[in-house]
């Protein structure tokens, strides 16, 4: 076999496996579904209660996660392509139940706030390795340092300060995803 | 006594080794699985033609083919077993030192 052959065939082969990688790292859904919600919820916090945002999450999350999950299936169906999906179901799970966990423990203190941002830190890098996005673990590792800063600083109006940057972030991180997923298709 | 080394091309597996049957073991070794649609279009081959290639890697076992419908139509899903995944992962691996090999000769050759 020629050297030529066998590096050609090397090419089309990573070239085959980097347009498939592309094809299912479209999470523009879910990225700006979870970074609405957020937004959502912080007039709701400023303006109204906190009981309306523990509503707002306890209903929000776990319909997001169903809706975020019917629109993978879905877009598989469409495509005629899909991932494995549990890695991606575990860590929703864990995302939501973490979040309610330390939400729920924290008692209104540091940890009702700081802990599940870091829950959702951690699962978006997880999410970014899944998807082999630098731009998903990078932001996943950002909101986890906030979580770390602002369970240390405590300052005021503290879920806003945590939940517009991630709502923000999140959404155009979605938006972006958005555009180059139409660019692929 | 020196242990005699394969050369690369021994790695290879004739099965998998061809153009079409290594794309769709190098798309499935990415995704979980993928239609017939999706295949066909990705590498660009006819129904006939990627049925043929389908058929080989599924006799090998390298493969499992899925029949269902969507929308009362027809449709076939395939997917790597972790035989196919293991196989393709040699067979890059043998490329690779194929390649590499090559380039140690053009080197060897250039310094003498």
């Amino acid at each position: 076999m020629e050297q030529s052959q066998a590096k050609a065939l090397l090419n089309a082969t990573e070239g085959a496996r980097t347009r498939t990688r592309s094809v299912l790292s479209a999470n523009w859904f879910p990225m700006i579904l979870f970074g609405v919600l957020a937004l959502v919820s912080v007039p709701v916090a400023e303006f109204w209660s906190w009981t309306a945002v523990g509503a707002l999450w306890l209903v929000g999350a776990p319909l997001g996660t169903l809706a975020t999950a019917l629109w993978y299936r879905s877009r598989a169906t469409e495509i005629g392509l899909s991932a494995n999906p549990w890695p991606y179901v575990i860590t929703a799970v864990a995302i939501v139940v973490g979040c309610t966990a330390t939400g729920m423990a924290g008692r209104g203190g540091a940890v009702s706030y700081a802990g599940p941002l870091l829950v959702i830190g951690l699962g978006y890098l997880v999410f970014g390795r899944l998807d082999r996005s630098l731009l998903v673990a990078a932001f996943g590792a950002a909101m986890a340092i906030v979580a770390i800063i602002v369970f240390v600083l405590k300052p005021q109006h503290v879920y806003t300060l945590t939940m517009l940057p991630f709502g923000a972030g999140s959404a155009l991180l979605g938006l972006w995803n958005l555009r180059q997923a139409r660019r692929i298709d | 006594m020196p242990e005699t080394e394969l050369h690369p091309t021994a790695e290879l597996d004739e099965t998998v080794h061809q153009r079409v049957r290594l794309g769709i073991l190098a798309i499935l070794s990415e995704a979980d699985r993928a239609t017939f649609t999706y295949l066909r279009e990705a590498l660009d081959v006819t129904d006939g033609n990627l049925s043929a290639h389908v058929g080989v890697l599924a006799k090998a076992g390298l493969v499992r083919i899925d029949k269902g419908f969507v929308d009362n139509r027809p449709r076939t899903w395939v997917r790597a077993t972790a035989k196919g995944r293991s196989t393709f992962q040699a067979e890059i691996s043998a490329l690779s030192k194929l390649v590499g090999r090559y380039r140690g000769d053009i080197a060897g050759s250039r310094r003498a």
